[in-house]
């Protein structure tokens, strides 16, 4: 019995901190939106989306359309599907085949052509021609040809929200220069951002660390900032608290005590009441 | 024991349940309103601008909605934001007569945290209000590093010509993001902004100010200063800043200086370096002195991937 309460108290407690951490996230985000360093491009920090898979033209379009100055989109086609879509790529954005080497860096394979735009044109966007089947291969395979020092892996349809890519540099500004690794999602340790420097030294994508750089070279964010992407949106299962409820008062009747019951819905309740707010606080995001 | 752990674990819920409650109300409430005011924030961003124009101030649209204050205050940033050379006097008497002053010293007060961090840097966004004095020597100690930050813009958008001297006798190394805003705020005030004392200055942060000042603005005859940087050996992250500066001008990297410079850096600087000199346009022969014989061929392989081979038949 002692173990249930604790259980239970741990579990309030701990679904209490996520929620004010989940608060405190809106409000510094609020705070981050009026700095105007990333707005005006004063930063000279760079950043390059990766993009490993789902790439077609609107994606391009909305990812182009980030108003952020020191911004390069990285996409990754495989040329023997999809041979018509580079060829669209090519003429919308006056894309020029360009020499590819491997660098030392990253373990790529399966590379059959690199495309760039060209200067004063369309110069944030990279089409890389890549056979690789595996969507880490295909990120490190973007990750050799990016130009800038921070990467931001996308896959699985994910997009960053509007204003994130400001809010992410701004939160690399503040630290003192080269000091941030990695930037991951709490409480999954998703990493959104990579510095190039950091990947290199674990391997690359296809390594999978979990968590490897040191604590004080990384920032750990409460809101994520990217879309859904392809993923469904996670519904509350109401005919499961259903369930539960029911069940919660057959056994409340069978062993004849209220305690259960009182507890069990309580502890429902509560958790539904959390649940609504913090799809609250993630409708205030908006897509690109 | 039980009953104590069942009522302790109520009173936790219940108390928790009812501030969710309330902010989910709040939500709610807030979430209804947000269409209506986006649209008056537009006509009155029209509104604002037209009687700035005429010279005649007008009643504005938001004012006579919920939290108008707190919409007035935001709109007159934004467009504040926009203008250059102009008075901010009429800007200033339309908050005041709003009581919108009055109404950010309270709120900067009666919060704490990223609240009070979000209500000082509007502050600090609008033009200066000579009715509130800004008092900000506790929030310049608060123990946020962002309160800390915002408090530092309200004091310097109150007395820009003091700018140099509070950037100066701030004791840490100031980030990228902070010098940015001290920048940005020097160029709304139209104050003259000489790089060179800063770039002559032993002060650590006046040299971050002025090398961003040198970035910003493209100012191609602050080579010497830059040198002068590069070739210091007190601070290697400024040197550093420094030699990056000058290969975002696009300036010749020749000297004894650049190459011990990069002599000093580890493989993994060295590479990023690379790249980035390969990305500004940089051609292996202009280069060629500052990296050994393997560097060379890296930073080939590295220039040939923005370029196309021309083949003829």
């Amino acid at each position: 019995m002692v173990l249930i309460w604790l259980l239970l108290w741990l579990m309030a407690v701990a679904v209490l901190y996520g929620w004010r951490k989940r608060e405190e996230a809106r409000q510094r985000r609020r705070w981050l939106d009026r700095m105007h360093g990333a707005r005006n491009g004063t930063f000279g920090l760079g950043l390059s989306l990766l993009v490993a898979d789902g790439v077609d033209e609107e994606r391009l379009v909305r990812l182009l359309g980030v108003e952020y100055d020191h911004l390069e989109v990285v996409a990754v086609v495989d040329g023997g599907c999809e041979a018509l879509l580079i060829e669209r790529l090519m003429a919308r954005y006056h894309l020029i085949q360009v020499n590819w080497h491997p660098s030392e860096e990253f373990a790529v394979r399966g590379v059959r052509g690199l495309y760039r735009s060209r200067k004063r044109r369309f110069r944030r966007l990279v089409v890389l021609d890549c056979r690789a089947e595996q969507p880490a291969a295909r990120l490190d395979a973007a990750a050799d040809v990016a130009s800038y020092d921070y990467l931001m892996p996308l896959v699985g349809g994910r997009e960053p929200l509007k204003g994130a890519v400001e809010r992410l540099v701004t939160e690399l500004a503040l630290r003192p220069l080269d000091s941030v690794d990695q930037i991951c999602l709490l409480p999954t340790f998703t990493t959104l951002v990579w510095r190039r420097t950091a990947l290199v030294r674990v391997g690359g994508f296809s390594c999978r660390p979990l968590s490897v750089v040191a604590a004080p070279h990384r920032i750990l964010l409460w809101e994520s900032p990217l879309s859904r992407g392809g993923r469904r949106k996670v519904r509350m299962r109401w005919s499961v608290v259903g369930a539960v409820a029911v069940l919660l008062v057959a056994r409340s009747l069978q062993v004849g005590q209220w305690y259960p019951l009182v507890v069990g819905l309580a502890t429902l309740g509560w958790l539904a009441l959390v649940w609504l707010r913090l799809r609250q606080l993630d409708g205030e995001l908006q897509p690109l | 024991m039980n009953e104590w752990c069942f009522w302790g674990y109520m009173m936790l819920l219940a108390g928790s349940g009812v501030w969710l409650t309330v902010n989910l109300v709040a939500g709610w409430m807030q979430q209804r309103r947000r269409p209506r005011q986006q649209l008056l924030l537009q006509r009155s961003a029209g509104e604002l601008v037209q009687g700035l124009l005429e010279e005649s101030p007008r009643p504005l649209s938001v004012e006579h909605t919920v939290h108008a204050q707190q919409l007035l205050a935001e709109l007159v940033a934004s467009v504040h934001a926009s203008l250059y050379g102009c008075a901010p006097a009429p800007l200033t008497r339309k908050l005041e007569q709003r009581g919108v002053d009055r109404w950010l010293v309270w709120q900067v007060k009666r919060s704490r945290g990223l609240k009070r961090a979000w209500a000082l840097k509007l502050w600090g966004d609008l033009p200066p209000m000579p009715r509130v004095e800004p008092a900000c020597e506790e929030w310049l100690l608060d123990p946020s590093p962002e309160v800390r930050l915002s408090a530092l813009l309200v004091r310097l958008s109150a007395y820009p010509q003091d700018a140099l001297r509070l950037v100066a006798s701030c004791d840490k190394p100031m980030t990228l993001c902070e010098v940015s805003e001290v920048l940005h705020l020097l160029r709304r005030r139209l104050l003259p902004i000489a790089y060179q004392p800063l770039l002559e200055s032993r002060n650590r942060n006046l040299q971050r100010l002025g090398l961003l000042i040198v970035h910003e603005f493209s100012i191609e005859e602050a080579d010497e200063g830059l040198l002068r940087l590069i070739a210091s050996t007190e601070d290697a992250e400024l040197s550093l800043a420094a030699l990056y500066t000058l290969c975002a001008l696009h300036r010749p990297l020749r000297g004894k200086a650049i190459r011990q410079c990069i002599e000093r850096l580890t493989a993994a600087e060295r590479g990023v370096l690379m790249r980035h000199m390969a990305r500004e346009g940089y051609a292996p022969a202009q280069v060629k002195r500052l990296w050994s014989e393997r560097q060379r061929v890296r930073y080939e392989a590295l220039v040939e991937t923005y370029k196309t081979t021309l083949v003829w038949s």
